[in-house]
Order: C-alpha cells, then structure tokens, then sequence
C-alpha cells in the first residue's frame, strides 16, 4: 500500500513545492525535481519485491474514495504497470539530469520543473489505475499537463499553437475514450480493469462503437495518422519535454491503453484489421513525412510517430510473439529516440541551429555527440548489436505468420520490408544530413562537444540500448515476460529465451535487404526526396489532417461569432425571455415522465364560494395591473391583488401569512406610491403586434404551463414533509401552540435571523442609494 | 378548489412575465412583484390540504398531525413574504436612480445611451 501510494503521489507533492523554491534557489531547483523519480523509483523497487514475492501475478491495492457513487482509488499492479512505471521514472530522472545542463539560467524554473513532474506523476496514475475513470482522470491530466510543458515558452506563437492543437487533440481523444469506458462499462456491469481482464467474453458484449471510441483514446495520445498531426508541433517545447513525452512517456501512454485492452478487447473481430491498418499507415506515413522535414527536431517527430505506428502493428498482429516484441521494442525505442532527442537538444544548444540545411559535417566538430547519435540510430534501423536489432527481426517474424486477418496475411511480410527499409533510411538521414554532409547555410554557431555531464544522460541511454541488445536477459525475466504475460491476460509462465542471433532465416534475409535497400536509397537521396517533392506538390491542393484541423478551428473561432452575437447580445429582455421559455419548456418535458393514467388531473369539485370568488379576484387585479396604462392604476390593481392573496391565504389555512401579506402589501404600495411619484408616467410604447403577441405568447406558455403544473402536483398527495415531527414536538420541545411560528423563531431560528439581517442589509442600502439620489437632485436639478 | 388554485398561480405568472418582459423600469418591478406572488403562492399551496385545519395546535395531547394542513411551507413563505419586500424595494431605488441617470425610463434607451 505504501509504496505505490509514494510512487503515485509523491511526484505530486513535489510538483506543488518546487514552483515555491526553485525560483528563490535556483542552484537548487533541479535535485528538488530529482526527488520525485528518485523516491519514486525507490518505492518501484519496494513495490516489485513485494509483488515478487506475491507470486508475480496481478496484485490488488485499494481505498475507497467516494463511496456513495462506488468510487474508489485502486491501484493494479502486475508485470505491464510495474514495467511502466519503472520506464516513466528511469526517463523522468535521467530528462531531469539532462534539463539542468539545457535550460538557461533566466528560465521560469519553478514552472518547469513543477509541470515536469506534475506530468510523471499522472503518467504514474496512468499506468497504475485499476478503476477505468481513475485511468481517466491520470490520462486527461497528462493531457493537461503536456499543454502547459509545450506550451512552456508562452512568449512563441507557435508554442501557442501546438500546444493547443496537443491539448485538443489528445484531450478531445480521451473524452472519446471515456465515452468508450462508459458503454463498456454498462455493457459489462465492471469498473475495474483487474477484474475485466479476468473476465472472460468481454469483447463479445462490447458493441463496436465502444470499441472504436477506445481505440480512438489511443489513437490520438499516440499520434497515428491521422491524429499525428500535434506530434510536430508538439516541438516547440524545450527538448528535453520532447525527449520526455514525445518519444518515452506520453505517446506511449496509447500504446500503454492498447497493450492494457489487449486481453480484454484484442478477441473482438475488429481488432486486427483497426489496430493493424492504424499501425501500418502510421509507419509509412510518418516514415516518408520524415524524410521532407528539415528541422532535427522534426526528423525525430516524424520517426516516432512511425516508431509508435511499429509497436501498434505488433499489438495488432497479437500473440505471443508479437507482444513480446511490442514490449521489448518500448525499451528499445524509448533508450534510442531519448537519446536522439538529447543529441539535438545538444546540437541546438551548442549550434544555434537545428535546420540540417545549416548543419556543415558536425561529425569533425561534434565527435562524441556523433557517436551516440549513430549507435542510437542503428538501433533503431535494426543493426546488431543493438537491441533495435532483436525487435526489428520478431517484427518480420511476426509479419510472416501473422495472428491477424488471415486475409490479407500475404501482403503483410512486403508491407512492413516497405516500412522497415522507410525506417533505415529516415535513421540514415539524421545521421548524414547533419553529422555528414556539407550544408547550404553556415549555423549561428561553428558547435563543438559540449560538456561531459551534459552527454551523461544519452550516454546512459544508448548504453542502455546496447545492453538491450546484447543481454536481453537483463530484462527478459524482470521485465519483459511479465509485461508480456500481463498483456497476454496474466494466465501462465511464458517460456522464451531472447538472442541475438537465431541462424539463417527468412527474417535475417528480410533484415539483410532492409538494410542494403536502405543504404542504396540514401546514395540516391536525391531520387527519393525529388519523388517525394512532387508528390506533396500534387497533393497541395488535397484534403490533409492539418488542414481539417486548421479548417475546423478557423470555424469554431471565427464563423461561431454570429452564433454567440445572436444568443449573448446583452439585451436583457431577450435573456429574459429565454429564461421564461426554457422553464415552461423544461416543465413540458418533465410531463413526458409522467405516468398518464386515470385520475392523474385534479376533480373539478371542493371549491367553496368564498375561496373561488377570492381567486377570480386575484386573477382579474393581475391581469388589470398588466393591462392598465397608468401608474396609478396599476398599482392600486397590484395593491388589490395583493389583498386578495392576504385573503386566500386565510381559506388556505394560513392566518400567520395572512397577516403578514396585509403588512408587507400596505408598506410595499406605499413605497412603490413614493417611487412612482418621481418615476414618468408609463408611456406606452406603440409596439407592432407581432411583438406584442410574442411576448404574450412567452407569458401564456409559462403560465399555463405552472397551472398544470401545480394542478398536477397538488392532486398528488405525496407532498408531505417532515410536518409531523414539528406537531408533535412543538410544544414539548419549543412551548409553542403555533407551529408555524415555531418553525420561524425555534427549529429554523438561523434561518430567520439570516432573513433579517437581508432585511436591513436592503434597508441600509436603500437609505444610501436614496441620499445619492438626493444629493443629485440637490446638485444637478435644483428642485 | 385545487383547479381554482392552480388557475390563479397560472395567471399571476402568465402577467408577471409578461410586465417582466416590457422596455418599462416600472413595468419590470410590478412584473416581478406578481412574480413573487405567484410563487409564494405555490409554496403554500403545495402544504394545503382540503380540510385540513391551520397549523395551531388544537389539543396539546398527542396532536394528530393528518388533521392539519403542512406548516413547513407556511414558515418559508413567510420569510419569503419579507424577503420579497425587501427585494421590491430595492429594485424600486434600483429604478429612481437609473431613471436618475439617465433621465429616461426605458431600458432599450438606457442601453443605447450607455454605448
């Protein structure tokens, strides 16, 4: 219990209190954020003894929360969240370490550090929540909390704009999957992820919007096309943001949901052809978007977004294979993609620059930071040693005996070699485009290595993408095969050994010509982009994400202003007529509810004569004091009413109103007779019919409706209130023989004195506003 | 009794909305006045029962409360009788001072003055 609840919420605690110190201490600032992922990692460490010694199964810790509506705070923990958690907090201590070399030394620290951590803490309540709105929650906060990271230089307009364009994106894709949680939860009557995943059939009873809802939810956090649109612009944010939710963290949080949906979901029909299709577009598509851009940054958007299209096509293929793969390829990824994101990070701090087109052969210049870069792209093209290697052949492998739609199983092989061969060749761009080649401009700066503590963190990472590699029993057993018998649906040991080398065979061969074709395309890059040029200028004119994105902003932005003129246009009649008509509505709609059976209307019967003539009375001052042109009479029509209504609270059996009534009327038609006197005569606006007839209209509707109303309610004798307890309490309790007086001064004494003091409250502003009134005319008129 | 009841209400409401609906300041205030009425009236009306007796305790021996008509509502509209005063008053001072101000009554050329 302890350790998760520290690893989940301490980071919280931590974002709250560096914002208060960080800024005053600024030497300080990042070990306080360091606290967060060390602590953290610390109590994973608890937490995964502890879930050791369980057994390793899927361990249960929970609180209640609110539990009138069955909320309560539950953490799952078994091999898929322990995993993640160790990756969000290994990457959130090592871009903590990295940040305090990037950021200047005027940045806003405290906010950065502050969000930074915010964010690792909701990634935290991510992978750990049990109860599917808890998942939520965690999930639209790191939505949030991504918005304000991006958008961290609030002073670039296109910090603005991506992170804009990040929050609607993803958040508009979490409350799609909320939609989602909730058909699935009515469908099987089951909140909790631990229990759903031990269900069985579920994917039987989830209808196919629910389905496509949740897949949507990862879709958009893990940018696949065409959501991928916010990955790049989700640039703007200082890199090590990028390093962090945009290759390690954030967008994994899709590929998180899916793995999580896989043994509750991954039966239903269209699993394969959704996740799959999703996956493979992805990858081509971000694949050759790649290979156009000419900022680093971008280069290393564009290849995760198409990485992230890889892990997917994994979990759409499922079985035991793929999800191994899948969850090896997150370590590869997140080391490799960190790493790069770093070495531009480098790049851009020590050049001035991250446009290859100024980047002039910074291998002579830049030798370490070369280095790290090539051994963190070869990984990831699938070069042994490295561990990008071992997934990049389970990929082929994966696609030649495909647990997919069966289908189209020939074309799978060939599409993901087209994707792979895309993949090394993007790799082999970011490496030549800056490191290799001449460039066309010169950068702001020559750049030269910088200093070892700021290569320490891609150092330990593309160390770690070797070891990935070469030992990938180093987190086979800890990690990998529980992760993966999480996913598969936690029943069974899996057996697997991961190697390096596994003989000749058909994805060695694959793997041979991936990386041969790849190299053969680079010599010819000047074929590729030119095909590639035309192509985009063909398309131009076409539809694209980003312009239906731009498109449906520029709408909501600019063409909703008559919409919102028409309805807020400070009238205050119109509002009020509004407010008149949604009643009456809201009332006609209430009727539909009701069961319309015999004897639901009152009986025309039980009037006394007395008690019909005050009514008729009533009616006709109301009536006479809308209706009358002048002040006087109208007044002297609402004082007549006012009497009448004195006199029908006596035949309702209330003398104490009664008495009251007759008091307040003869103060208020004094004072409205005061008020009047200074007011003009009403002058009775010729107004067209039409509208006349409106307004009566609006007033009939209301009216009408609150006759029907009340004639419905008082037939219904289920109106009875706590009236008995005051009858038989009054005078033992009170010492009143008259209830309704002891109601005011005894049982709901507070409530008179909150009366009065209203009262005078009104009566001293009155006094003042009177006097303001009396000094103008003093002044301006001179009576 | 309860369709004459209800038919009231009905027609308070039906011509207080529509005096709260006009240009007029004054015709505001009495619309609003009717209003309150109207749902003073409501309240009470919801605790009346036929033939029930006014809530003043007619034997102190175990009372039978079915007998009596419900006082709950009764000591909230009373409050709310007060309150409502208070409220019409302001809105008249509301009304001089703007009137005041504006030397006008009619709340489209107050709006219109005001830019």
């Amino acid at each position: 219990m302890e350790s998760i609840s520290v690893a989940v919420f301490f980071p919280f605690a931590v974002a709250v209190a560096v914002p208060y110190f960080a800024n005053r201490h600024r030497s300080i600032a990042a070990w306080m954020a360091m606290l967060a992922p060390v602590v953290s990692l610390w109590a994973l460490v608890l937490l995964y003894g502890e879930w050791s010694a369980a057994g390793r199964g899927a361990l249960l810790y929970s609180f209640s929360w609110v539990p009138s509506a069955g909320l309560d705070v539950s953490f799952l923990v078994d091999g898929l969240s322990i995993m993640w958690g160790f990756l969000v907090a290994g990457v959130a201590f090592l871009i903590v370490l990295y940040s305090n070399f990037y950021l200047h030394e005027h940045e806003d620290l405290g906010r950065y550090y502050g969000w930074l951590i915010a964010f690792m803490g909701s990634m935290m309540g991510v992978v750990f929540a049990d109860h599917l709105l808890t998942l939520f929650i965690s999930w639209e906060l790191t939505s949030v909390t991504s918005f304000f990271l991006i958008g961290f230089w609030s002073d670039r307009e296109a910090a603005l704009y991506g992170s804009q364009k990040a929050l609607l994106i993803t958040g508009g894709g979490g409350l799609a999957m909320l939609a989602g949680f909730l058909l699935l939860g009515q469908a099987t009557g089951e909140w909790h992820l631990s229990k759903l995943i031990a269900m069985s059939g579920v994917a039987g009873k989830v209808s196919l919007a629910a389905f496509v809802l949740i897949i949507l939810g990862a879709a958009t956090k893990s940018a696949q096309w065409p959501f991928h649109i916010w990955l790049p612009n989700a640039m703007e944010a200082p890199t090590p943001i990028s390093a962090f939710l945009h290759s390690a963290t954030m967008v994994k949080a899709g590929i998180y949901l899916l793995s999580r949906f896989y043994p509750i979901l991954g039966e239903h029909p269209a699993w394969g052809y959704i996740v799959i299709g999703l996956g493979m577009t992805t990858m081509i598509a971000g694949g050759l978007l790649s290979l156009r851009a000419y900022d680093l940054k971008a280069i290393l958007a564009y290849g995760t977004i198409s990485q992230l299209g890889l892990i997917v096509t994994f979990l759409g293929y499922g079985g035991q294979e793929a999800i191994i793969g899948s969850t090896l390829h997150l370590y590869n990824h997140a080391a490799a993609k960190a790493a790069m994101f770093m070495i531009v990070g480098i790049i851009d701090h020590e050049t001035g620059t991250r446009d290859v087109r100024l980047l002039d052969h910074l291998a002579r210049r830049m030798p370490r930071a070369h280095i790290l870069a090539v051994l963190a792209a070869i990984s990831l093209i699938g070069v042994p040693p490295m561990g990008g290697f071992l997934t990049k052949e389970m990929l082929y492998g994966v696609s030649i005996h495909p647990g997919g739609p069966g289908e189209w199983a020939a074309f799978w092989p060939w599409l993901t070699l087209a994707a792979g061969i895309i993949t090394a060749l993007y790799h082999l761009r970011f490496l030549g485009a800056p490191f290799w080649t001449p460039a066309e401009g010169t950068s702001p700066k020559p750049g030269h290595d910088p200093s070892t503590g700021f290569l320490a963190a891609p150092a330990i990472l593309v160390a770690l993408a070797i070891a990935f590699g070469v030992a990938p029993g180093l987190i086979e057993g800890t990690f990998v095969a529980p992760a993966a018998e999480a996913t598969l649906g936690g029943g069974g040991h899996l057996e697997f050994h991961l190697a390096l080398w596994h003989g000749v065979n058909q994805p060695l061969v694959m793997s041979i010509i991936t990386v041969a074709a790849a190299g053969f395309l680079y010599w010819k890059l000047d074929w590729v982009s030119g095909i590639l040029d035309a192509v985009a200028e063909m398309w131009k004119k076409g539809p694209g994400p980003n312009k239906a994105y731009d498109g449906a902003i520029f709408i909501l932005k600019e063409r909703t202003w008559p919409l919102l003129l028409s309805l807020q246009d400070g009238n205050l009649r119109r509002y009020l007529r509004w407010s008149m008509t949604v009643p009456a509505l809201l009332l006609l709609a209430a009727a539909l509810w009701l069961d319309w059976g015999e004897g639901i209307w009152p009986a025309f019967s039980g009037a006394t004569f007395i008690g019909a003539s005050v009514c008729i009375l009533i009616s006709i001052s109301a009536l006479a004091t809308a209706l009358f042109p002048g002040r006087l009479p109208a007044i002297l029509a609402l004082g007549t009413a006012g009497y009448a209504i004195a006199s029908l609270y006596v035949v309702l059996k209330a003398p104490d109103l009664a008495l009251t009534q007759i008091m307040i009327e003869s103060a208020s038609i004094i004072l409205f007779l005061l008020a009047f006197w200074f007011l003009p005569e009403i002058k009775i606006i010729p107004k067209p019919l039409s509208r006349r007839a409106r307004d009566w209209g609006i007033a009939i509707f209301l009216g009408a409706s609150s006759a029907a109303g009340m004639a419905l309610a008082m037939n219904s004798h289920n109106l009875r209130t706590i009236a008995d307890y005051f009858f038989l309490t009054s005078k033992p309790i009170a010492g009143f023989q008259n209830v309704v007086n002891a109601i005011i001064v005894d049982y709901r004494g507070y409530d008179t004195l909150g009366e009065i003091t209203v009262l005078v409250i009104s009566g001293v502003a009155i006094h003042a506003m009177l006097r303001i009134v009396g000094t103008m005319q003093d002044e301006g008129e001179g009576h | 009794m309860i369709w004459f009841l209800s038919i009231t209400i009905g027609v308070l409401v039906t011509a207080g909305a529509y005096l709260a609906m006009q240009r007029r300041l004054i015709q505001m205030v009495l619309g609003f006045s009717l209003l309150s009425h109207a749902t003073n009236l409501m309240i009470v009306a919801s605790g009346w029962v036929g033939d029930g007796f006014s809530p003043i305790l007619r034997s102190y021996k175990a009372p039978d409360p079915a007998t009596y008509v419900d006082p709950l509502p009764q000591a909230m509209v009373l409050t709310a009788i007060v309150i409502s005063f208070a409220v019409t008053a302001f809105l008249l001072v509301i009304a001089l001072m703007a009137y005041r101000s504006f030397e006008t009554d009619d709340i489209d050329e107050m709006r219109r003055l005001k830019g």
